[in-house]
């Protein structure tokens, strides 16, 4: 039974629920890993940004912050109760569980229907329907939850009036069992009563045949029937038949062919138009109101964009906005699809014909004439919104830059525009290479503003900082942080990981610093082994990432044949990992170099935590001296890892993520780094430089009493390590060495296999 | 014809059987698998778009080169029962199109799931009903299954085969790990396993360098293979079927270059 309205918009809802993007394809396995600065959606607690705690605002947000933003650069807010819809909205979004809204009322439905006398009990219901063909693919939900909650009413009422045992209210369910058979299937109308039943009985029957036919898909006999319904004043669904009409006509634009969708959304238009204007049926009047906000959403969707757009930055309370905000989000999407960056212009041009849209477009926007556009809304308005993306538009060599940056300087430090602008206004002095000019701006809000930073945005300041630092150990104090949060991001949404998900290893982790991807990348591939050597015994760095740095360096000094420093890390990496004490002292105590170098590798090979790269954030989470089982032992190809592919969209990519060498570093040895990363990429996996090692000593050495553990250590690296083409080759060389020169070794018999890949 | 002495006899004996030992012992060397491979599965098309949720217009695919594995279920494990999702985005594809309806399994992490043997029938028995799918001679199972899940899962498929019609084939999503080393693969009752090389986590870099290698070795693993548009994968081994996953909206630009660049 059709008697009360639905929520229609719940079907928007649904819709726009489902028809985001999909999150479903996460392979993995995947670790607990560390956000430094979110890009998806602001930190966690969501409440904050609500609030007005905007931070340094990404342009990789989502539409529905980037306008909690906006409202708050033009100086508005939201109420208490507008920014608890605002965190509903997020975590309805963020959060996939399903939960079926139509489960509670089919099994009260059930119950009330199982109760009545000598009728067959039925367990299910099934509400979703598959659509006719050529769409036969697609499934909608047919029958919804007010559908089953109006026939509970009505079985109440029946029961009071013709008695719960009665012949009529058995006919009467039973009719209303063959309504419901339509919600999954085929189509299933009651027949029509004798002309002399009684009016009731009648009426009834009328309501249940047209409810069939909806539930059916022949929306023709619905129409039919419902306006038969409205023009009969004596029956008691008269007065909901008006709204059912409307409600066909929108459930036969949506499901019917495409050629008369326009036409039934325009009748449906015409009707719901017709009830609000009549008094006789204001107790319809919220319903239709809500079923014409839908109806218009797909007939009218640039004027309902321009609507809500209007009402969202409107100054009154909005007691509708997480409606509102969730259609405008919604339609927004459907008019330019899944990349916001590309979709200015042309395609949202016409669109813009409001300031919200077309300043989120412009703000997302990659394109390089969103910068013009912006500026030119700038000078238009003054505006802060405008204002801040122009400066997160321009590159440096914009002529407009010094008057956005004598504006943007201007903004109060309590402004929820500071950080971002302080961010952008840094970013065009770092690129212009005014690094005095960025060091000065950033060192005044770290040392008086600091409180006003969340994490995320102390971040993005941090690795700012770290890159116009004076010197090493300025780069060192800045390039350590602390992580906004950990999360699996297994899917890309970045959803902070639960309390009883983090293990108590990585909660005593929280809060401590660690290296992000930009501050590792410029350790591992711009600072020179003579720079690192001073790092790794820097107290501005706390223990755990010295650590870091000094078996990295360690391992690259061996590697790059630097005897004298990889002397001096092996007497601080003793101190810092005394478990490998024993073995530094051998690398110590070897009388040359060649036997240093395999003193060196015969712990690597002991110790399959060593590389000579830096973790990012949480990075290796076992012992240096255990074997990974997800083969993060030694390294891979530096080489591999960076080019895996050659299409103009990763090299772009490449790009976007270089990252500059710090300020500080002179010309020297910016090139020394380069030189020694570009040996290191050269090298290949590491099980192929470590096996080729082991044979070359072995070759010259074979009394060395070490030397059948180390190759049968060498072909566990081929196994247990990163490889590649080359890999096979010298897994078999010394696996051949050891079974042919020791046969009767225990090494050799514990070796029983070589590998190829 | 002269016969051979018992000694001499005994001898070739056992240098026949030296020999066989040495080129098995090559072979587990080569091999670390150590499993003979199953022929491929020889369905067409062989190039199949992941058609996930969200709406897609697959109307300008030639049906004749592209196949369809849609979304069709979602199945959600929780407590000891499960819910049921089915599809509810638009998908339009010319008529004729060869459909592969995929049913994913998500696990409720509020209310985990009990992964009992009846709640994997009651799976199976949901994830059968997409047999009676028009122009489907397949069904695909996506589940990203840890390894305590993996009795469960397999319990699953093997009702699920049960419950299926035997002429309609059987497919799996397969985590890349589970083609490398790993092979509880071997003995299920599928037809396909589709190692997905994208969004691969921790084992990107392992996975990736033994595709540079030689390949995956584990069985089911090397006939088809499941990428991204958004990840391009070099070294891709040569598989008679290719599964391509958008994170947009299908296109034909897009669809273009996918069939350019692996030159399908």
């Amino acid at each position: 039974m059709i008697r009360r309205l639905p929520s229609l918009l719940t079907i928007a809802l649904i819709a726009a629920l489902l028809s985001g993007p999909s999150t479903a394809l996460a392979c993995g396995p995947f670790s607990l890993d560390t956000i430094f600065v979110f890009t998806v959606h602001p930190e966690y607690p969501l409440e904050n940004f609500a609030r007005g705690d905007l931070g340094t605002i990404q342009p990789s947000y989502a539409r529905s912050y980037l306008y909690v933003a906006y409202r708050y650069l033009n100086g508005n807010s939201f109420t208490p109760d507008e920014q608890n819809a605002l965190v509903e909205l997020w975590r309805d979004r963020l959060n996939l569980r399903w939960e079926p809204t139509e489960e509670q009322s089919v099994k009260r439905w059930l119950e009330a229907r199982n109760k009545v006398a000598n009728a067959a009990a039925i367990t299910n219901i099934e509400v979703y329907r598959s659509r006719e063909k050529p769409n036969e693919y697609e499934t909608y939900l047919n029958c919804q939850k007010d559908s089953f909650e109006t026939a509970v009413a009505t079985l109440e009422a029946r029961n009071k009036q013709w008695g719960a045992d009665s012949a009529s209210v058995k006919t009467w369910v039973e009719a209303q069992d063959q309504v419901f058979a339509n919600c999954s299937e085929g189509k299933h109308v009651p027949a029509a009563t004798d002309a002399d039943a009684d009016t009731l009985v009648r009426a009834d029957r009328q309501y249940q045949i047209a409810a069939a036919n909806f539930y059916a898909g022949d929306f023709d006999q619905a129409l039919a029937g419902f306006q038969a319904i409205a023009a009969d004043r004596g029956s008691p669904w008269h007065d909901a038949a008006p709204y059912l009409i409307a409600r066909t006509f929108l459930r036969k634009a949506s499901l019917g062919a495409e050629e008369q969708k326009a036409a039934s959304l325009t009748e449906s238009e015409k009707q719901l138009d017709k009830i609000l204007a009549s008094q006789e049926l204001k107790e319809s009047h919220d319903n239709a109101r809500r079923l014409l906000s839908l109806v218009r959403l797909r007939l009218h969707p640039k004027d309902v964009v321009r609507e809500l757009a209007i009402s969202l930055t409107g100054k009154k309370a909005n007691p509708n906005l997480k409606q509102e905000l969730w259609d405008y989000t919604v339609l927004l999407d459907q008019f330019v699809g899944d990349e916001p960056a590309s979709a200015f212009p042309p395609k949202v041009a016409e669109l813009a014909g409001d300031d919200l849209t077309d300043w989120l477009f412009t703000f997302q926007s990659d394109k390089s004439e969103a910068a013009a556009h912006a500026i030119e809304r700038w000078q238009a308005t003054s505006s802060l919104p405008w204002l801040l993306a122009a400066l997160a538009k321009v590159d440096f060599h914009n002529p407009s830059v010094a008057a956005l940056k004598r504006a943007g300087s201007a903004i109060p430090t309590n402004s929820p525009a500071f950080p971002s602008a302080v961010f952008q206004i840094v970013r065009l002095n770092i690129a212009a290479g005014r690094f005095s000019e960025a060091r000065a701006m950033l060192d005044e809000l770290l040392r008086k503003d600091r409180a006003h930073l969340n994490a995320s945005a102390l971040n993005s300041l941090r690795h700012q900082r770290m890159l116009v630092a004076n010197n090493l150990d300025e780069f060192l104090s800045y390039s350590q942080s602390a992580p906004a949060g950990m999360s699996w991001n297994d899917d890309g949404r970045e959803i902070p990981a639960e309390a009883d998900d983090v293990s108590e290893g990585l909660k005593s982790l929280q809060g401590k610093p660690l290296f992000d991807s930009d501050a590792a990348k410029v350790l591992n591939e711009k600072i020179p082994l003579s720079l690192l050597k001073q790092a790794a015994v820097s107290k501005t760095l706390p223990e755990h990432l010295r650590r870091d740095v000094a078996q990295a360096a360690w391992v690259r000094a061996v590697i790059l044949r630097d005897e004298t420093t990889a002397a001096e890390l092996a007497l601080t990496l003793k101190a810092l990992v005394p478990e490998m004490a024993s073995q530094l002292d051998n690398f110590l105590a070897a009388p040359d170099w060649q036997a240093k170098q395999f003193a060196a590798i015969y712990a690597w090979l002991r110790f399959p935590g060593l590389e000579p790269t830096v973790d990012t954030g949480i990075g290796r989470q076992i012992p240096l001296s255990e074997q990974d089982s997800y083969r993060d032992n030694w390294w891979c190809s530096a080489a591999y890892i960076a080019s895996t592919d050659n299409s103009e969209e990763s090299a772009k990519k490449r790009a976007a993520n270089e990252v500059m060498a710090p300020a500080f570093l002179t010309s020297a040895q910016q090139a020394n780094a380069g030189k020694e990363y570009a040996l290191l990429s050269s090298l290949g996996a590491a099980p192929n430089y470590i096996s080729q090692q082991v044979v070359a000593w072995a070759t010259r050495n074979p009394n060395d009493p070490r030397v059948p553990e180390a190759l049968h250590l060498a072909v566990n690296t081929t196994r247990h390590g990163c490889t590649d083409k080359q890999t096979g080759k010298w897994s078999k060389a010394a696996y051949d060495f050891l079974h042919r020169r020791y046969p009767n070794n225990t090494w050799t018999k514990q070796t029983p296999y070589w590998f190829k890949d | 014809m002269k016969s051979v002495p018992p000694r001499h006899l005994l001898i070739l004996l056992l240098l026949l059987a030296a020999s066989l030992s040495a080129v098995a012992l090559h072979h587990r060397a080569n091999n670390s698998a150590g499993v003979s491979k199953v022929a491929p599965i020889a369905l067409q098309p062989a190039l199949i778009l992941w058609a996930w949720e969200r709406p897609e217009d697959l109307s300008f695919i030639n049906p004749q080169e592209i196949a369809v594995a849609y979304l069709a279920k979602t199945v959600f494990l929780r407590g000891a029962g499960l819910l049921s999702k089915p599809r509810l985005q638009p998908l339009s594809m010319p008529a004729g199109t060869t459909v592969i309806p995929v049913a994913r399994i998500e696990i409720d992490t509020e209310k985990p799931p009990a992964l009992s043997s009846e709640q994997a029938e009651e799976t199976a028995t949901e994830i059968a009903k997409l047999s009676s799918i028009a122009n489907t001679s397949m069904i695909q199972v996506d589940f990203d299954a840890t390894t305590s899940q993996r009795q469960f899962y397999r319990t699953l498929l093997f009702e699920l085969r049960k419950r299926m019609p035997p002429t309609t084939k059987l497919s799996i999503t397969a985590l890349g790990s589970w083609c490398q080393g790993d092979d509880w693969l071997a003995d299920l009752p599928i037809d396909e396993a589709v190692p997905m090389l994208f969004r691969m986590g921790l084992d990107r870099n392992a996975i990736l360098s033994r595709l540079a290698g030689d390949g995956f070795t584990a069985t089911r693993c090397d006939s088809s293979a499941g990428i991204s548009t958004d990840e391009h994968v070099k070294n891709l081994p040569p598989v008679s079927r290719l599964y391509v996953f958008n994170p947009n909206s299908w296109n034909r630009d897009t669809l273009n270059k996918v069939m350019e660049t692996y030159q399908r």
